[in-house]
């Protein structure tokens, strides 16, 4: 038995929504009424949850759909939000533990500083998309915008731990200052992915934009496309690192496909940015 | 009328030391008690403790370079908001509050004055317009004049005596231009050998252009500012701040200046002795055994609180090496004519050596320098830590056993560069009252302030007592503010503009003509729209310079 709880937008609100208040460990043990009367920010105006949505519980059964259920062993709800959500913003900000699915898009801040559990976004989302993330894993199948992973203004550490994957592109700064964790990008990433980073993966499969891992300290970015690196990143070798075999399976595992990715890659290696002491990597696939 | 009854009076400048007395407020005044007195209001402060608002002497809140700290620094803000609530504006900031934030922080304290220590006059009018939404505080900002090219251009000049007046002509008119209250000097001559692209500067290095020396310029201003009779002497940040060895040209300084009223502000900063390594040691025995024997001279001391700050200054080249040093963020400013200006984020930890020793040698020096009417408690906010942190600082002082466990926390060599496990002082609630209002009301020459007295203004603070002297000071029962009461048990009842102090120095009103061309060529604005008008002051209050 596994309880959803599904969240249908009655329509899209003129101003956005601050609607960190949903996520699976705030609705569990809630009546439908304590739901509707949630509270969501909208502007400087205090509203509850019922003024947007209209909410349905449900019981699902059944052996085989339990199997498929990831991380219910806290009895958590399945809580799932229908409707275009881009303007709702901070959904799944902090979340620990559950699953929370998104059939649509949905704006900022989404799974910011999140903690565990699993955030589907089955739409696009907008800016800082995991921002200060912790532990968990967000997959997202269209788009991200800008700053996925990345540290808010003025912190000096992004994305501490978990996964971002992300099919479609994904905007600028992916993965600024992160710390820990993995960012897949499906498809093309804007400028400077990797900025001032300090440890921790980013993949790109599809095109990059310029300065990539401009003021990295640590970590790696593999891209699979060729592209143009700054000058204070310098040429290593052409090898085929081991780790990439269980990275592609991992993402496998995790239902995200690479599609033209080969498990015998060979990478010509990258250190850099030598303005930052070039303990960081930047790998660049050699066999597309 | 409102009257306060049942507390533990402590006003130092007429000697009341915790008796229990009648305070009688009408209009803002503290009056005489008669017993025809219609009272409205009383407050009973029984197991309080009733002191004088608190005096900041050195802060840095309104201006330019603060406003630069606050966008500089969005981290600051998150986690730090107020949320607003009837009269009351919202804010944001910890090391670097919002404006209106930073006056009811102070006003939460117990502290109803506060100068804003750094003001370059092309910038005042920015300061001006902060501090009028900087509220249920009386203020001041601080002018400098210690890199400034007019000072400098004057003070080479070969006649002794037209020199002499035309720098006390310059020195009234950049004071009466920025609305300022005192002159203030940040390490004389340096900035501008840095803006030269040449190295630090001791006391006799000649800054070019002209080949002042430091020296000359501290002895000439001090002499000016004695003969214009300003109520604040020259507040002095001096040459060489942060680096090992200084506290030789800190009393060589100090030397130079023998006999003047100088101030010497952040001395903390100023007291540091020099390792074998070319570390630093402790200097404040040397330091508090000199002033010891001075008590022409004030202080205040910039004590390290651990934790966030935003250091800002318009020491540039010392902001310069900070940012190498940390690798932290920087903002460098050339202010045209008249100084520069740095700001660097910092994390001051006790497990840093540097850190542990700089903590150390604030609280010796507070507690070295035997007579408090010296010394004023100061964390030259936010450079050293937020003036939020003075409860704390007020408990080291008063609860040795409390200081010694912070101080076992330490980095582990710390004592083998301080002193402060020898020092056994604790502060009474007397003392506490002189280093936080009486000292810095009497250095500032603001009569009507820092005590409790028949015609002081009625600004009050009332603590209830309690062994943990931090909880005791960070939430005062009641504050009142010109005899009103605008805190109640740590709340914020009402906000209100408090009055701008200000200076009238006999000198000239308008700029000597040779150097209004020089300003013409030199500056980006006309000199015209130089001088803050009359209107950017709402509540102006003339302290007279006798
Ligand atoms: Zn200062």
């Amino acid at each position: 038995m596994k309880t959803e709880i599904t969240l249908r937008l009655k329509e899209q609100p003129s101003i956005p929504v601050e609607a960190e208040s949903i996520n699976p460990e705030n609705l569990k043990g809630k009546s439908l009424k304590e739901i509707y009367h949630l509270p969501l920010w909208s502007g400087n105006r205090r509203q509850k949850l019922e003024d947007y949505f209209e909410v349905e519980i449900t019981e699902s059964g059944g052996e085989a759909e339990e199997a498929k259920v990831l991380q219910s062993e806290d009895n958590l709800a399945k809580v799932v939000l229908a409707g275009d959500l881009s303007r709702f913003k901070r959904l799944g900000q902090g979340m620990a533990a559950g699953e929370m699915e998104i059939r649509g898009s949905v704006g900022f801040h989404a799974g910011a500083s999140m903690r565990g559990g699993v955030l589907r976004i089955k739409g696009n989302a907008a800016d800082w998309l995991g921002a200060h993330m912790e532990g968990g894993q967000i997959m997202v199948e269209g788009s991200a915008g800008h700053f996925v992973g990345a540290a808010y203004r003025g912190k000096t550490q992004g994305m501490s731990g978990g996964t971002i994957l992300i099919r479609g592109s994904a905007g600028q700064m992916t993965g600024s200052r992160m710390r820990r964790g993995l960012i897949a990008v499906g498809g093309d990433c804007g400028d400077v992915p990797g900025f001032k980073m300090l440890a921790g993966t980013i993949l790109i499969s599809g095109a990059c934009g310029i300065r990539a891992g401009a003021n990295m300290r640590r970590g790696t970015i593999v891209l699979l496309q060729p592209t143009r690196l700054l000058p204070s990143f310098y040429y290593n070798c052409c090898y085929r690192p081991v780790f990439w075999g269980i990275l592609v399976q991992e993402l496998r595992q995790k239902g995200f496909e690479l599609p033209h990715a080969d498990q015998d890659f060979s990478f010509q290696r990258f250190s850099g940015d030598a303005n930052e002491g070039g303990k960081g990597e930047i790998l660049i696939c050699q066999s597309n | 009328m409102l009257k306060i009854v049942n507390g533990q009076v402590y006003d130092p400048l007429n000697g009341v030391n915790g008796e229990v007395r009648e305070i009688v407020i009408d209009h803002g005044m503290i009056v005489e008690p008669s017993p025809d007195q219609k009272i409205s209001e009383t407050i009973n402060a029984s197991g309080c403790v009733v002191m004088p608002g608190g005096i900041e002497i050195h802060s840095h809140i309104a201006g330019a370079k603060v406003n630069s700290a606050r966008s500089m620094c969005p981290e600051d803000h998150y986690d730090h908001f107020k949320v607003s609530t009837a009269g009351i504006r919202s804010g944001t900031g910890y090391t670097v509050p919002s404006t209106f934030l930073t006056g009811y922080e102070y006003s939460r304290l117990g502290y109803t004055t506060a100068f804003e220590a750094a003001v370059p006059p092309l910038e005042a009018r920015h300061a001006h317009e902060e501090l009028e939404d900087t509220p249920l505080l009386d203020s001041g900002i601080y002018t400098l004049m210690g890199n400034n090219y007019m000072i400098m251009k004057v003070l080479s000049e070969q006649d002794e005596i037209g020199r002499r007046e035309r720098l006390r002509d310059l020195v009234t008119w950049l004071l009466t231009s920025s609305k300022g209250y005192a002159v203030k000097v940040v390490n004389p001559g340096g900035v501008e050998s840095w803006k030269w692209s040449q190295g630090s500067v001791d006391l006799d290095t000649r800054v070019p252009p002209f080949g002042i020396a430091p020296r000359k310029l501290l002895q000439e201003l001090v002499e000016v500012i004695r003969e214009l009779k300003l109520p604040h002497g020259l507040h002095l940040h001096a040459n060489h701040l942060g680096e090992a060895g200084n506290f030789i040209t800190t009393l060589e300084t100090m030397r130079t200046l023998e006999g003047y009223p100088v101030h010497f502000t952040h001395l903390q900063f100023h007291s540091y002795g020099m390792t074998k390594k070319g570390g630093i040691r402790s200097a404040a025995r040397e330091i508090a055994e000199y002033l010891n024997g001075h008590p022409e001279f004030t202080c205040d001391i910039g004590q390290i609180v651990f934790g966030p700050a935003t250091t800002m200054t318009a020491d540039s080249p010392m902001q310069f090496r900070l940012h190498q040093m940390t690798g932290n963020k920087w903002i460098n400013s050339d202010v045209e004519m008249e100084t520069g200006s740095g700001i660097v984020p910092m994390m001051y930890r006790p497990s840093v050596l540097f850190n542990a020793i700089q903590w150390c040698i604030g609280l010796e020096l507070l507690l070295l320098i035997k007579n408090p009417w010296q010394i004023v408690l100061t964390t030259d906010h936010p450079n050293a830590g937020p003036f939020t942190s003075y409860p704390q600082i007020i408990r080291l002082l008063m609860d040795r056993d409390y200081r010694n466990s912070v101080l076992e926390q330490l980095h582990p060599k710390t004592v083998n560069y301080t002193h402060l496990r020898e020092l056994d002082r604790e502060y009474s609630l007397e003392e506490i009252a002189i280093v936080t209002r009486s000292a810095p009301a009497r250095a500032l020459g603001l009569s009507h302030k820092g005590r409790l007295g028949i015609g002081a203004e009625a600004d009050v603070a009332i603590y209830r007592i309690q062994d943990d002297k931090e909880k005791m000071f960070a939430g005062p029962a009641y504050v009142l503010k010109g005899g009103k009461v605008v805190v109640r048990d740590g709340e914020v009842l009402q906000s209100f503009a408090g009055k701008r102090l200000i200076v009238e120095p006999d000198g000239a009103k308008t700029l000597l003509p040779d150097l209004a061309r020089n300003f013409a060529d030199y500056y980006s604005i006309e000199l015209s729209n130089y001088a803050v008008q009359d209107e950017y002051l709402s509540r102006p209050e003339v302290i007279p310079c006798i």
